[in-house]
């Protein structure tokens, strides 16, 4: 026989009906057996009783009238919530108008945003840096007149100094580069120069 | 045999004589009526033709489980007023959130669960804004006496015992309480309405048993003195 510690704990689901047919056989086999297990379940018994009492004595006092009141106010209130759902909604969703004109409107807008774009690409300060070819190589910064090397016992004549060099702090150091700029146009990457 | 048509079978309590959860309200238009009684129109198929536009099928939804929605609200909140508020909303939140309906799924599972949390977020609030009395309790109560029977006293003031007891059990556990007994529902169906596992459901009913014998055995005790 199972003892009473392992009764008691399967005495809730005994009375409320959900032990399986072998495990409420076996406690009723001890509950034929056991007094105090029997007071137990009685105890627990008469308090469902109760329950199920309570609550159905609690239903027949509802008067039918108040269920058709309560359905008409359910269905009220749910459309109330569906015309507060619907006005909620923006009136251009709801009334879109002829479709040329949505279509039209929408083309208008297009255009004025791509020119907008297009005028301000012209601006320079919006214009982004140009790549050149010359970005991929090595750029020398030009500087100044430079010394020529020669080999030894080259004869050729020097190329002659610069004809209005400027005096240092004189705040036209360099005039003669930009001069000579706008004689040779671009400075070129200088050659390796041999050592 | 439509399992979502279920519930519709199971009568309250162990008495038949209660009045049967699935009838229907008067008042309803021949269409909806014929929707709602039809056991061959599926809960989901309502769904699915509400959600289609058309009106009739939700007020067949309403028509089929406004009152398990009210009884179910009742046992737990204790008040016929709170309980009113609680099946009501429940059916506009159910109404809002139509589109999310899983038709994989049961459809009063997922409809019981929302009359659920607002019904104990109903029983916290009552609790919190108040602590109800025993004599509250009762006169919230419909008296038995004045529908013409002739239930003796001692009955009535068991009833009061019993609402008094349930007042006192923490929600989660009058919740299982409420839909295990009182409504038939199984501990399976019971886990998803209350967002818990079955082992835990199964925990809840078997202490909320105990608790609830408990009380009622003091109580039993005190008025025998
Ligand atoms: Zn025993």
């Amino acid at each position: 026989m199972i003892p009473c510690s392992g009764i008691a704990d399967r005495l809730p689901e005994f009375v409320g009906g959900d032990l399986a047919s072998a495990d409420a056989a076996a406690v009723r086999a001890h509950l034929i057996a056991c007094h105090e297990c029997r007071r137990q379940a009685g105890t627990l018994q008469r308090a469902r009783g109760a329950l199920l009492g309570a609550a159905a004595s609690a239903m027949r006092g509802i008067d039918e009238a108040d269920f058709t009141a309560m359905h008409r106010s359910i269905v009220a209130a749910t459309t109330s919530a569906l015309q507060a759902k619907e006005s909620a909604q923006p009136a251009m969703q709801r009334r879109p108008g002829p479709w040329w004109l949505v279509a039209a409107a929408a083309l208008l807008v297009c255009g004025m945003w791509f020119g907008m774009q297009s005028r301000r690409d012209r601006s320079v300060w919006h214009r982004a840096p140009t790549a050149t070819p010359a970005a991929s190589s090595i750029v020398v910064p030009w500087s100044g007149p430079r010394l020529d090397m020669r080999l030894l016992g080259d004869e050729r004549p020097m190329a002659p100094p610069p004809s209005e060099p400027a005096g240092f702090g004189s705040g036209l150091m360099g005039r003669h580069r930009l001069r000579a700029l706008v004689d040779e146009g671009v400075p070129m990457p200088l050659p390796e120069t041999p050592r | 045999m439509n399992p979502a048509m279920e519930p519709n079978r199971r009568s309250v309590g162990s008495s038949s004589a209660e009045p049967a959860m699935t009838s229907l309200p008067a008042g309803l238009s021949s269409v909806v009526h014929a929707l709602a009684a039809d056991a061959s129109v599926s809960d989901a198929e309502l769904v699915r033709r509400t959600l289609a536009g058309q009106e009739d099928p939700f007020v067949a939804l309403v028509a089929r489980y406004q009152r398990r929605a009210f009884w179910i609200a009742f046992h737990v909140v204790g008040r016929v007023e709170d309980a009113r508020d609680v099946a009501q909303e429940a059916f506009v939140r159910l109404f809002r959130s139509l589109d999310r309906y899983d038709y994989a799924r049961s459809f009063y599972t997922w409809f019981y669960r929302i009359v659920m949390n607002l019904a104990i977020d109903a029983l916290r609030k009552a609790r919190s804004s108040h602590a109800a009395s025993i004599e509250e309790l009762l006169g919230a109560l419909p008296d038995a006496r004045e529908q013409g029977g002739d239930e003796p006293l001692q009955r009535d003031e068991e009833n009061g015992q019993v609402w008094a007891i349930l007042d006192k059990l923490d929600a989660k556990f009058r919740a299982v309480l409420v839909l295990r007994d009182i409504h038939g529902l199984s501990c399976r169906e019971i886990a998803p309405m209350l967002k818990v596992t079955h082992a835990t459901a199964r925990w809840r009913l078997h202490r909320g048993r105990q608790m609830f014998r408990d009380h009622w055995e003091r109580l039993q005790g005190r008025s025998e003195r």
